[in-house]
């Protein structure tokens, strides 16, 4: 093959492959880019929907959400699930990863797996319902059974203190299994044999999970970091079934807050200006954690 | 080199999901929308010379297949109309409006349409339906047929005393109680004028100290606490569409319920389902309109175990009256037979289905009062009808939107302890004031 043939190869190869990116391409370009874009110039305008007609107001959108305490009271909101929810469903799903990785016999692994991993498999509508139920203040299950202990009362979805818990509750239940099943994954690539030197070696079961499991698995453990924590800053179905953000605004999320004021107020030019500091966040906190990273994360 | 790239690849995929992260968080609700059925009575889409009308209904599979054989009927006499039907499910009627604005933003804009009261002024104030005195006026069954609908429900569906849709189907609030309860505790049944004073000292005798049993089950939602101002004499907006959300009647009504709530004659009205609470025997008072009424009597609720009784009053004998109407589009695709479609979804057959569906209660006097449609549980079911003709509309004005979620969320701190009655509904109403401008 001589060299000029080669290098006319190589060009056909890689028109073939920008080819086949370009499907994609176009999918983030119009569901993606150019939405981001659009929703970037909403947020300067005042933006009136029955008519379609926009007016450019700079940015007085902003400055309304930045003196409104309820964006304020979300953003808290927000920050506080993004915190709790990640490491709700990244610490659970770790311990229910390596309980049922291979302590017990194959069978009964399997069957826990199915268990844990179900809620995720479920519509969180249907279960909502039964959730509520639960958490009723004077007739839940919950209550009654807190009762037999001797508890008071707990106003779970009546106490502005407790309903950002319910909340809690409800989204481990609901997407711990998937963290599970994704961190199973790389704990069953942990080579068996090291694990087997370190018991010989004396290392007693908190350390052979410290200083083996977890920096093998832990690329599996940041991709699921990653995806809890932005799954918990776009937080909305949760609250929405269990809550709807109340009482009051105890515990609604800044998603909760954009939905509310673009399709109940039908106000897109704030909406446009929260959802733009929402990206914000995520793209701070996003940044944060690849930099943050490089001390835990250990490629192999 | 490698690095370099492979560190320029990294970023722009790490920009990809920065971005795909954000475009989910702007489309939040999307989901809530995504549940709508559409239904085409003609899937045959003609062969281009028939024309298309499109209805936007509300409602459940029952509602959908009601207007269906609504539009079966049509369709004999015009086979060569296509009317298409979508039916969503409304919790919230800015759902509504947005999903009709999509259809009118992308060329579909919906002909006739079934719009709930509290989406009327809003559809009015943005010129999105026609008034229909003219052609009410021309027809005679429709002139015959506005002369049975209760004075009230007609004043809710006009703006400027001009009227803008026809009532399919209307709700309202009554107090039903549980008679065994009352006979247990040698109590007289409550008579429609009774004061809340004696709904108070009724409730609080019949309520249980170990938690088993509430006098009254309090409901915290828009429409369900209504009847508490109404029969105050107190509203949410003044005879000029602004708002009174902290005018003296209001807040001494919601004093009274956080009394209620405080002295534990109510469970906690933001979770408890207090429906299911009253058919187990577990409230002895529980106000609703018809649409519970199904519900309590496959629960085993028979004409001995409860009956129904006019809101207590205060200042004023009143209720709440909701409710929907068909009502034609700005610009039908075609206004003549957008009118005859009209017509149908109000005729007399498609007016008897919807009462038998069980929900509503009809809008005119004659079905509401047939024991053959309304059935004869409780006892006196004919008050739901007497309820309508004393009631005030729900409070929908063209902000009704923002109205409700801030009122809401006001009731929520003031039942959660987090605001006095007086401080929560001052905020609420220096928030709708800033949110209309």
């Amino acid at each position: 093959m001589s060299g000029k043939k080669k290098k006319r190869k190589n060009g056909k190869e890689t028109r073939a492959a920008y080819l086949f990116a370009l499907p994609s391409f176009i999918g983030f370009l119009g569901f993606v880019l150019i939405p981001v874009i659009w929703v970037l110039v909403t947020s300067f305008q005042d933006y009136n929907l029955f008519t379609g007609e926009s007016t450019f107001t700079g940015l007085s959108n902003y400055k309304e959400i930045l003196s409104d305490g309820r964006s304020l009271t979300a953003l808290k909101n927000t920050i506080w699930y993004t915190i709790l929810c990640s490491i709700g469903n990244t610490g659970v799903g770790l311990i229910l990863a390596v309980l049922v990785d291979d302590i017990l016999p194959k069978k009964v692994n399997v069957f826990f797996r199915s268990i844990y991993f179900f809620p995720s498999l479920c519509a969180l509508t249907f279960v909502s319902i039964i959730w509520q139920a639960f958490f009723q203040t004077d007739s839940g299950l919950i209550n009654y059974y807190l009762g037999l202990f001797g508890i008071s009362e707990v106003g779970w979805l009546s106490s502005q203190s407790m309903s950002k818990i319910a909340v809690l509750i409800l989204d481990v239940w609901k997407n711990a299994g998937m963290s599970m099943l994704l961190i199973l994954a790389g704990l069953q690539n942990v080579d068996k044999g090291l694990l087997e030197a370190a018991q010989i070696d004396g290392a007693g079961p908190f350390q052979r999970f410290r200083k083996i499991i977890v920096p093998l698995a832990s690329p599996q453990i940041f991709f699921v970091l990653i995806m809890n924590v932005t799954g918990a800053l776009r937080i909305y179905e949760s609250i929405y079934v269990l809550t709807g953000g109340g009482p009051g605004d105890s515990s609604r999320s800044l998603v909760m807050l954009i939905a509310e004021k673009g399709f109940t107020s039908f106000d897109y030019g704030v909406a446009s200006a929260l959802s733009m500091l929402l990206l914000v966040l995520i793209a701070i906190v996003t940044f944060i954690q690849f930099v943050g990273s490089r001390w835990w994360v250990h490629y192999e | 080199m490698k690095s370099r790239m492979k560190k320029l690849f990294a970023l722009a995929l790490a920009g990809t999901m920065v971005f795909s992260m954000a475009a989910c968080s702007s489309g939040g609700s999307s989901d809530s929308s995504s549940s709508d059925s559409s239904s085409s009575s003609d899937s045959s889409s003609s062969g281009g010379e028939g024309t298309t009308l499109r209805v936007l209904n509300w409602g459940s599979t029952v509602e959908e297949s009601i207007a269906n054989d609504a539009i079966a009927r049509f369709n004999e006499e015009y086979p060569d109309v296509t009317v298409e039907q979508t039916c969503v499910p409304v919790t919230e009627w800015s759902d509504f409006i947005q999903k009709w604005i999509t259809m009118t933003t992308s060329g579909e804009a919906p002909d006739v349409i079934n719009l709930g009261l509290e989406a009327a002024q809003m559809a009015v104030e943005n010129d999105l339906i026609q008034p229909l005195d003219d052609i009410v006026s021309g027809d005679e069954y429709l002139t015959q047929l506005k002369g049975e609908f209760a004075e009230s429900l007609l004043t809710g569906f006009s703006v400027d005393g001009k009227l803008y849709g026809l009532p399919s189907g209307t709700q309202t609030m009554v107090m039903y109680f549980n008679k065994h309860m009352f006979d247990d505790a040698g109590i007289a049944y409550p008579e429609d004028g009774w004061t809340w004073d004696e709904f108070y000292d009724i409730a609080k005798q019949l309520t249980k100290d170990d938690g088993s049993v509430y006098g009254y089950g309090l409901a915290s939602a828009f429409f369900q606490l209504t009847p508490w101002w109404t029969s105050n004499g107190a509203y949410l907006t003044d005879d000029d569409g602004n708002p009174t959300v902290n005018s003296e009647g209001m807040v001494e009504s919601v004093e009274f319920l956080k009394k209620l709530v405080d002295e534990k004659i109510t469970p906690d009205p933001i979770s408890s389902d207090v429906y299911t609470m009253f058919s187990s025997s577990q409230l002895a008072m529980v106000g609703a309109g018809r649409w519970q009424l199904d519900a309590w009597q496959d629960a085993g609720l028979t004409n001995d175990d409860f009956d129904c009784v006019q809101w207590p009053v205060n200042k004023e004998e009143s209720s709440v009256y909701g409710g929907s109407a068909w009502c034609l589009g700005k610009n039908p695709t075609n206004q003549d037979l957008a009118v005859d479609l009209l017509k149908e979804m109000v005729s007399e057959e498609t007016m008897k289905a919807t009462a038998a569906g069980g929900q509503q209660i009809p809008p005119t006097e004659s079905l509401a009062t047939d024991p053959e449609i309304m059935g004869t549980t409780p006892d006196n079911i004919s008050g739901l009808w007497t309820a309508i003709t004393i009631s005030k509309p729900v409070c929908a004005p063209t902000y009704f939107g923002d109205l409700q979620t801030t009122f809401t969320r006001a009731m929520e701190e003031v039942f959660s302890g987090a605001q006095d009655p007086q401080a929560a509904l001052d905020a609420a109403q220096s928030q709708v004031e800033s949110a209309i401008g």
